[in-house]
């Protein structure tokens, strides 16, 4: 594990060296970046993708390995690219100064799952870890200031942290604990499938302290709750990934609160998707009314009324899986495929771009 | 010198044709989607899952006998039936889709990766429970899936403190060895079931449709069985090969206990390689990628001659000892041109994120 950590270190390092002229091409051309994202490129390289509505490759940061989700600060500029699970190394960076991107990783005996989100005022980064010994979720607490510095870390109060949003109270974590136990010497082998503890926590990020905790009934513990979004109310919607035996189809996709008890969806029969037990990221319209879910197994996005909780369209797009919302009903999406998409929630195109050599990772996010 | 020039190219435009009219007269048509399934079915997945059950038979009488007698012909025929199941196993536990991935058959039937050693715990605990409950008929199925399969009959075989064998002092292990060899025979028993019985998942995967839960097209069942291929590599490459790259590493592979790491790396590279020849990929390849079957061919005879613990085999060419750094870069090369040349051509691309998100 120390070989692969410094490994991936020394690529990244050399990596982005042996890269100025992309990295800083001296204007950021911040002006025109629209989304962020991950993405593997041609047949084996990797990179974050800084991107502009139309699909234009505005500035390209080299990864040795593949990257997951990206942490945005709007007011500082400031982006994370973190390594997906089971990796240990973060690539930080700035939109607006195009500086030397900065790599962190995860401590001994930690390794990140994906995700991160930083604080309102941008000083403190929260990261999605497992204590590797403990087998045990943990938020990594980093201060942004100190070059990334590890200052302490909360419990995620479950296993298997995934997505971290903050609340809209500025106060609050919402923590998707997929309840999958996982560590880098095993690879991606999920360790517990018979023994799941999927859940979604709210935590204080001061204290750490556990607000509420809502877990699944039962039957429904091989459901890895994974993706998580915030609706106009606080609402918080999760996506998850059936783990579970193929031919049993739970529903994926449904609400929580802290205060709220957790809700499947339930469209008509008429009207369900069949998603191929699996959702790949969340996202929530700009005003927060609308819900997206990227179902990358069954080529589908699902769009859903937060208000309601009904299903109000579904849209098709091979691999489809990086979301984010635009403006009013307005998403983009992207595919494993090189697709970069702008629909509306009823599902009607308005335009699409066709990238060559990049496949989009799971998520996508929207800057500006 | 521009003479010279044009005679080389001549001379080399000449030999490409050969090759090529060579390659196009040797070249296999390509399978439709649905002659790929039925002929990786045939070939390849349900003669693997039989043979895992019909192994896995003789598991249970193969234990009674040791407990019965504990001489030295029970106890061969008891690690031969269990290196047969072993083997057995390695032909199919990439195949995660379907009846293997019901019920949570895969981590029933074998436990590993194990990390954190939750077998060994667990499996000590109940043994020294003396539980009888745990030992009536069915009951062990409803224990943790760490102590119902392979790994746990492995210590249970392999225990040199108290071997099982006549005597009170093995009398429970022996129960406990007996229940567990049961419940890997059923459990390999109804894979197979499921996977040949009348409208089981062979038929799922032949009759694709509208009517058809799973499979509404040829291609669906296809792409399934591309995806268990790269599956099949990576899993290999990941958890059996590079964590002997780390020096440092004190990684025993899988089955090593019994002294069958090796074998069970053998035995699963056999059977991608069956799985890989039965789907016919190559045959979608275009006479532009003769290199990508140049280049499949010599990472297969590096496989195949490897022990996959750096070590070769003893069919392997004469001081032909792939290093496994090698090893690990043909299984992630095999992996990258399956996924982006021969599944591409095949009109059976899967995507990025289907394939493997998170």
């Amino acid at each position: 594990m120390v070989i692969d950590r410094r490994a991936l270190l020394l690529g990244t390092l050399v990596s982005v060296g042996l890269n100025p002229a992309r990295v800083l091409a001296g204007d950021s051309g911040a002006a025109d970046v629209a989304f962020v994202s991950a993405a593997k490129r041609g047949k084996s390289a990797f990179s974050v993708l800084l991107l502009a509505a139309d699909g234009t490759i505005v500035r390209e940061i080299p990864l040795t390995a593949r990257g997951h989700d990206v942490a945005l600060h709007p007011a500082s500029g400031n982006a994370v690219v973190f390594a997906r699970r089971p990796g240990t190394f973060a690539v930080a960076f700035n939109l607006r100064t195009a500086s030397q991107p900065q790599i962190f990783t995860a401590e001994e005996g930690r390794h990140f799952y994906g995700h991160g989100a930083f604080s309102n005022d941008g000083r403190l980064l929260y990261v999605s870890e497992n204590d590797i010994a403990g087998a045990r979720g943990v938020i990594g607490v980093y201060a942004v200031g100190a070059g990334y510095k590890k200052i302490g870390e909360h419990p995620s109060h479950g296993l298997g942290p995934h997505e971290i949003i903050l609340m809209p109270d500025g106060q609050t974590l919402a923590v998707a604990n997929g309840g999958l136990d996982t560590v880098p010497e095993a690879g991606r082998e999920n360790l517990n499938l018979d023994a799941m503890e999927p859940s979604l926590t709210f935590v204080d990020r001061q204290t750490g302290q556990l607000r509420a905790k809502h877990t699944l009934a039962a039957d429904l513990k091989q459901l890895s709750i994974r993706h998580i979004a915030a609706d106009a109310r606080g609402l918080i919607w999760f996506g998850a990934q059936w783990e579970g035996s193929p031919g049993e189809t739970p529903q994926l996709i449904g609400s929580v609160g802290e205060a709220d008890r957790l809700r499947l969806i339930s469209p008509p029969a008429s009207a369900e998707p069949d998603l191929k037990g699996y959702i790949g990221s969340m996202a929530a319209s700009r005003d927060g009314q609308i819900i997206a879910a990227s179902a990358p197994k069954a080529g589908r996005v699902v769009y859903i009324d937060a208000a309601t909780g009904a299903v109000k369209a579904v849209s098709d797009l091979k691999d489809a899986c990086g979301i984010a919302g635009e403006h009013d009903d307005t998403f983009a999406a992207s595919s494993g495929f090189g697709v970069l998409r702008h629909e509306r929630a009823g599902a009607n195109v308005i335009s699409e771009a066709q990238l060559a050599d990049v496949a989009f990772d799971n998520h996508l996010r929207r800057w500006g | 010198m521009t003479t010279l020039f044009l005679k080389i190219v001549a001379r080399t435009r000449a030999v490409t044709a050969l090759l090529l009219l060579v390659s196009s007269a040797g070249a296999a048509e390509p399978p439709s989607h649905y002659a790929l399934v039925q002929s990786a079915l045939e070939k390849s997945i349900i003669p693997g899952f039989e043979a895992l059950s019909k192994t896995a038979a003789r598991l249970p009488d193969a234990i009674s006998h040791v407990c019965a007698t504990g001489d030295d012909a029970s106890r061969l025929e008891a690690a031969n039936a269990f290196r047969d199941t072993v083997v057995a196993w390695a032909g199919v536990e990439y195949l995660r889709f379907g009846p293997l991935a019901d019920g949570g058959r895969r981590e029933r039937l074998s436990f590993w990766p194990d990390p954190r050693g939750i077998m060994n715990r667990q499996l000590r605990q109940l043994i020294a429970s003396h539980d009888l409950k745990i030992i009536e008929s069915g009951a062990i199925a409803k224990q943790s899936a760490a102590v119902q399969g392979l790994p746990a009959l492995e210590v249970l075989l392999t225990d040199k403190d108290n071997p099982l064998g006549p005597g009170e002092a093995s009398e429970f292990s022996c129960k406990l060895a007996t229940a567990i060899a049961g419940n890997i025979s059923g459990l390999t028993h109804e894979l197979s079931e499921a996977w040949t019985t009348a409208g089981g998942w062979k038929d799922t995967m032949l009759r694709p449709g509208s009517d058809n839960a799973v499979y509404k097209e040829p291609q669906e069942g296809a792409s399934e069985l591309v995806k268990a291929l790269l599956i099949g590599f990576q899993l290999v490459a990941d958890s059996e090969v590079k964590p002997r790259l780390d020096p440092k590493s004190d990684f025993a592979g899988p089955f090593a206990k019994s002294g069958l790491s090796q074998i069970y790396f053998q035995a699963g590279i056999a059977s991608l390689g069956k799985l890989y020849d039965a789907m016919a990929l190559e045959s979608y390849l275009g006479d532009d990628k003769v290199w990508v079957k140049s280049w499949a061919d010599g990472a297969w005879r590096t496989l195949k001659a490897s022990d996959g613990a750096g070590g070769a085999l003893e069919t392997a060419a004469k001081g032909d000892v792939p290093p496994l750094r090698k090893v690990f870069d043909m299984l992630s090369g095999l992996r990258k041109l399956a996924a982006a040349e021969m599944s591409v051509a095949a009109g059976l691309t899967v995507g990025f994120n289907e394939l493997d998100g998170d």
